[in-house]
C-alpha cells in the first residue's frame, strides 16, 4: 500500500515537473511575503499593489504571495520558487520606511536586502511608483542568478525521512512522501537519508541536465535482528540472538556462551606441552538488554547494556545442573559495532561480571582449575566482581 | 572523531587479543561443584579451616580422617608428588587447628595410599588401635613403596600418641634386575589357630612381560602388631600371565570364596589408559596353588574396597562401585568428595567422605579447608542419581 502511494506520488510529482518545464524558463519565480505596520491602513491592498507591481517586471514570472513570513525560503523551495522577497511597510518619522529582503529558494543564502523611506503614499503612488525602489533593487539582485540553472528535484521516500546534504538544513518529507526543490545544476550533493523503521542510507546525486530530476530514496526496512557470533575473552565462542526495537535504538539479547572447547595458547615448558585446546564442561545461558547511542544506521555506534546469565554444568556422568557456586551472574557491558557492510559488522565489547549467590570460598578454590590468569577479582558478601572481561566477534543483520 | 572511533576500536579489540594471550579461563571446577551437589546427600561430621598454610608444589592433595572415631576431629593431609607422598597431621595443635610438618615423604610408585585387603567386621574391631589410626586404615597392611628393583613392604605407618613420626613393620625387598614390580599387597593368612601377615607382590619381566607372584611370609609366632615380617624370598614364585606395562597404583585384594582364595589385579595400561583386570586362585591354607587368571570387565581402575567387597572406583567426577566380578553396581557424582574409608561403629558400617578445598592466596599460601561427611554404606546405592 505504502509502495502503492509512493509511485503516485512520484507520477504526479513527474507530471508537475513536466507542466512546470513548459513555462518560460527564463522568467524567476519568486514568493512574497508583506508586512504592513501602518496604523489603519489595509494590508490586503498594499499586497496586492506589491505583487501588481513585481508582476510588471519582465525578470519576474509567477508571482505568489505567502501568508506570513515564517520559513519563507524554504517555503519557496517547497513551491518550486526560484527566490523569496520579504518586503515591511512601517510608518517612520511621519513617513513611510519600505525594507526589503532576497532570498534564494535554493539554500536559503540572501541574495540582498534594501529600504527606502518616502511619504505614505496615496492611492496613485501606490499602484505607479512607490515600489520603484524595491522593483529596481530586486531585478538588480537577480540579475546575478540565472533561472535557466535552477533544476527542479523532487525526492520520494518514506514520510516523515529526514534529508541531509541538499539544504542547509535537513529536510523532512511530507506524508505524501514527496519533496520537490530546486537545485542549481550542475552540482554533485552528497546526501544522507534517516527514516524511523528504515535503514539509514547515503548516495551522491549528481545533475547535469536541465531538466527535473527525481531522488528515490529507496530506505530499506531496518534489519531488527542480529546474530553475533563472538570469542569469549579471545578463548571461547558464544553466540547471542538480538532483537532491535524502539527505531534501532534499544535491543533484547539472549545467547549461549560455551566452553566446551576453547582455544588454549599457554607456553610450552620444560616435561609440558600444552594442548591447543581447553574444554570445560560448563555454558553460560543469558538473556538482557541495552541501549544503542547515536543516530540510527551509522556505521559506528556506542552501545550500552546488562545481561542476566546462569552457568549451567554438564560434567560426565554427573548430569546437568545450575552451577551451585556460582548460579547467576549480572554482566553490565559496554560495546561499540562498525558495520561496514549493509548486513555484517564486527563488534567489541567490555563486561564486568557480578557473580551473585556465590560460595565465594569455593568460588576461590575453583579458580585452581583454571591454567592461565585470570581477570581481576574482588571478592565481597556472596559476590565477586570479574573484571575486566572481552568479547569481539562478527555480527549479522537479518 | 574518526580517529576517536578508530583508536576506540583498536583498543578494543587489541585488549581483547591481549586477553587471548593470556588464555583465560572461567572460575569454574566441575568436580567441586559437583560435590557441592553430592554433600547434600550427606552427614557433615567434621568441618576444618580455613587453615593458612605454605605448600608449594601440590596440587594433588586429599583429607584422610583418623579412623577410629565416627565423629573424628582431626586428620591427614595427603599430597601427592611426582616422587611420592607426603602425610601431614591436621588438628588441634597448640589451642588452634594447624597443618603439621610432614612425616612421611618417601618415594611411592603407586602415587596413592589405599587398603588393600577386604576386611570382615570382626577383624576391623579387633585391629589395634595404633594400627587402625594408621594412614593405612582399613587395610591389614600395604606395599608402600616400589622402586625400580625393589620394594618396601609396611604394616602400618602411624604416629604415636604424641604424634611423633612412626613407620611400623617395614621390609625391603630386593628384585632381580629383570623385574618390574608393579604391586602388592599384605594380608593376613590363617594356618590353622594361628595367624600371619604375608605379602604378596606382583611383577612384570622384562622384556618378556611375564606376570610373576611373589608371596613372602612371616613366621605364624610371630606378632605382626607392629612386629616385623621376615619375608621368605621366592617362597612362592609362578609365572602367570602376560602383560603390558602398567601404570603405577595396580589395585589387587585377596578374597576367600568357600575353600579358595582369590587374588584381584586391576591395573591401567601405561601405553592407551585401557582397564586390565584379572583374578587367579592364588593360595589356599598356604599351600601355593596358582591357576591361570580370569580376565573381569571393569571399566575403571578400582581404588577401594568396601567392607563386604564391593569395590570402589574413583575418579575425578564420580565415584563407582563394582562387585567382584566386575559388574558395576552403581554409580554417584561425587566430585571433588573423596571416598576415604568405611568405619564400623559396632551395629553398622559407615562410608566416610572428605573433601579438600586449598585456595590459592598470595606469596606461595593456601587457605586449607577440610570436610568430612559420612553415610550408611547401606544407604550408598540411594544416593544415585
Amino acid at each position: 500500500m505504502v509502495r502503492q502511494k509512493l509511485l503516485l506520488s512520484c507520477a504526479l510529482a513527474l507530471l508537475a515537473a513536466a507542466a512546470i518545464a513548459a513555462q518560460d524558463s527564463r522568467a524567476f519565480r519568486i514568493l512574497v511575503a508583506f508586512n504592513l505596520t501602518l496604523p489603519g491602513a489595509d494590508s490586503s491592498r498594499y499586497a496586492e499593489a506589491l505583487v501588481s507591481a513585481l508582476s510588471r517586471s519582465p525578470l519576474l514570472g509567477e508571482i505568489r504571495l505567502a501568508p506570513s513570513a515564517e520559513g519563507l525560503a524554504e517555503e519557496a523551495g517547497k513551491l518550486g520558487c526560484d527566490a523569496a522577497l520579504e518586503a515591511a511597510l512601517s510608518s517612520s518619522d511621519g513617513g513611510a520606511l519600505l525594507s526589503w529582503r532576497l532570498y534564494a529558494a535554493s539554500g536559503g543564502y540572501l541574495l540582498g536586502a534594501g529600504e527606502s523611506a518616502g511619504r505614505l503614499p496615496d492611492a496613485r503612488s501606490l499602484q505607479e511608483y512607490f515600489w520603484m525602489d524595491l522593483l529596481t533593487s530586486v531585478e538588480s539582485m537577480l540579475e546575478g542568478v540565472d533561472a535557466r540553472r535552477s533544476v527542479r528535484l523532487f525526492i520520494v521516500g518514506p514520510p516523515g525521512a529526514i534529508v541531509r546534504g541538499i539544504e542547509a538544513n535537513p529536510l523532512v518529507l511530507p506524508e505524501d512522501g514527496v519533496a520537490e526543490l530546486n537545485v542549481t545544476a550542475p552540482a554533485t550533493i552528497a546526501w544522507s537519508a534517516e527514516a524511523v523503521g528504515y535503514e539509514r542510507r547515503s548516495g551522491i546525486l549528481s545533475v547535469f541536465e536541465q531538466k527535473p530530476v527525481v531522488l528515490h530514496l529507496d530506505l530499506p526496512a531496518q534489519l531488527r535482528w542480529t546474530i553475533d557470533l563472538g570469542m569469549y575473552n579471545g578463548a571461547f565462542l558464544d553466540g547471542w540472538v538480538s532483537r532491535r526495537f524502539l527505531d534501532d535504538r534499544f535491543f533484547m539479547r539472549a545467547g549461549l556462551r560455551q566452553y566446551l572447547i576453547g582455544i588454549s595458547l599457554l607456553d610450552e615448558e620444560p616435561g609440558f606441552d600444552p594442548p591447543p585446546f581447553v574444554s570445560l564442561p560448563l555454558v553460560q545461558l543469558g538473556m538482557g538488554g541495552g541501549a544503542l547511542f547515536g543516530r540510527p544506521g551509522e556505521v559506528v555506534r556506542y552501545y550500552a547494556g546488562a545481561l542476566l546469565t546462569t552457568r549451567i554444568a554438564m560434567p560426565s556422568g554427573a548430569g546437568v545442573f545450575i552451577d551451585p557456586i556460582a548460579p547467576l551472574s549480572l554482566e553490565p557491558f559496554l560495546g561499540i559495532e562498525w558495520k561496514p557492510m549493509a548486513r555484517c559488522g564486527l563488534f567489541g565489547e567490555a563486561y564486568a561480571s557480578i557473580y551473585l549467590f556465590t560460595d565465594t570460598e569455593l568460588f576461590a578454590a575453583s579458580m585452581k582449575e583454571a591454567d592461565g590468569p585470570s581477570a581481576l577479582l574482588i571478592y565481597g558478601r556472596g559476590t565477586v566482581l570479574s573484571i575486566p572481561e572481552l568479547r569481539f566477534g562478527a555480527r549479522f543483520y537479518l | 572523531m574518526k580517529k576517536t572511533r578508530a583508536a576506540a576500536i583498536a583498543a578494543v579489540f587489541a585488549s581483547a587479543l591481549a586477553l587471548a594471550l593470556s588464555c583465560w579461563m572461567p572460575p569454574f571446577d566441575a568436580a567441586l561443584s559437583t560435590s557441592v551437589r553430592f554433600e547434600k546427600k550427606l552427614e557433615k561430621v567434621l568441618s576444618i579451616g580455613p587453615i593458612d598454610f605454605k605448600d608449594s608444589d601440590n596440587d594433588n592433595e586429599y583429607f584422610v580422617p583418623t579412623y577410629y572415631l565416627p565423629y573424628p576431629t582431626d586428620g591427614y593431609l595427603v599430597s601427592r608428588h611426582k616422587s611420592g607422598l607426603t602425610v601431614r597431621f591436621v588438628g588441634e595443635i597448640l589451642g588452634e587447628y594447624r597443618i603439621g610438618p610432614s612425616f612421611w615423604s618417601e618415594p611411592n610408585n603407586w602415587g596413592d595410599l589405599n587398603a588393600v585387603k577386604g576386611l570382615s567386621p570382626a577383624t576391623a574391631i579387633t585391629m589395634s588401635p595404633t594400627m587402625s589410626r594408621g594412614v593405612t586404615i582399613a587395610g591389614g597392611g600395604m606395599v608402600d613403596s616400589i622402586g625400580p628393583t625393589s620394594a618396601l613392604i609396611g604394616i602400618g605407618i602411624s604416629p604415636d600418641a604424641s604424634w611423633v613420626n612412626q613407620v611400623e613393620a617395614i621390609n625391603g625387598v630386593t628384585f632381580i634386575a629383570e623385574m618390574m614390580p608393579i604391586g602388592g599387597c599384605a594380608f593376613e593368612e590363617f594356618a590353622g589357630a594361628a595367624s600371619r601377615i604375608s605379602q604378596m607382590l606382583f611383577s612384570r619381566e622384562e622384556p618378556s612381560g611375564a606376570f610373576r607372584l611373589f608371596v613372602y611370609h612371616n613366621a605364624p609366632s610371630q606378632d605382626h602388631d607392629g612386629g616385623y615380617i621376615q619375608p621368605g624370598l621366592g617362597s612362592c614364585e609362578e609365572i602367570l600371565y602376560s602383560i603390558p606395562r602398567l601404570r603405577p597404583g595396580v589395585f589387587n585384594i585377596e578374597y576367600v570364596e568357600g575353600s579358595d582364595t582369590y587374588q584381584l589385579v586391576i591395573g591401567t595400561r601405561a601405553d592407551d589408559g585401557g582397564i586390565i583386570a584379572m583374578r587367579f586362585n592364588s593360595y589356599h591354607l598356604g599351600d601355593p596353588i596358582v591357576f591361570p587368571p580370569v580376565p573381569l570387565p571393569f571399566e575403571e581402575q578400582v581404588t577401594d574396597v568396601l567392607h563386604d567387597l564391593t569395590l570402589v572406583a574413583r575418579s575425578r567426577i564420580s565415584t563407582s562401585f563394582y562387585d567382584l566380578d566386575g559388574n558395576r553396581l552403581f554409580k554417584l557424582a561425587t566430585g571433588s568428595i573423596r571416598f576415604v574409608h568405611e568405619y564400623y561403629d559396632g551395629a553398622r558400617w559407615y562410608s566416610y567422605f572428605s573433601r579438600t578445598i586449598a585456595v590459592e592466596m598470595r606469596d606461595g599460601m593456601r587457605s586449607y579447608s577440610f570436610d568430612v561427611f559420612r553415610c550408611p554404606t547401606s544407604a550408598l546405592p540411594e544416593l544415585a542419581d
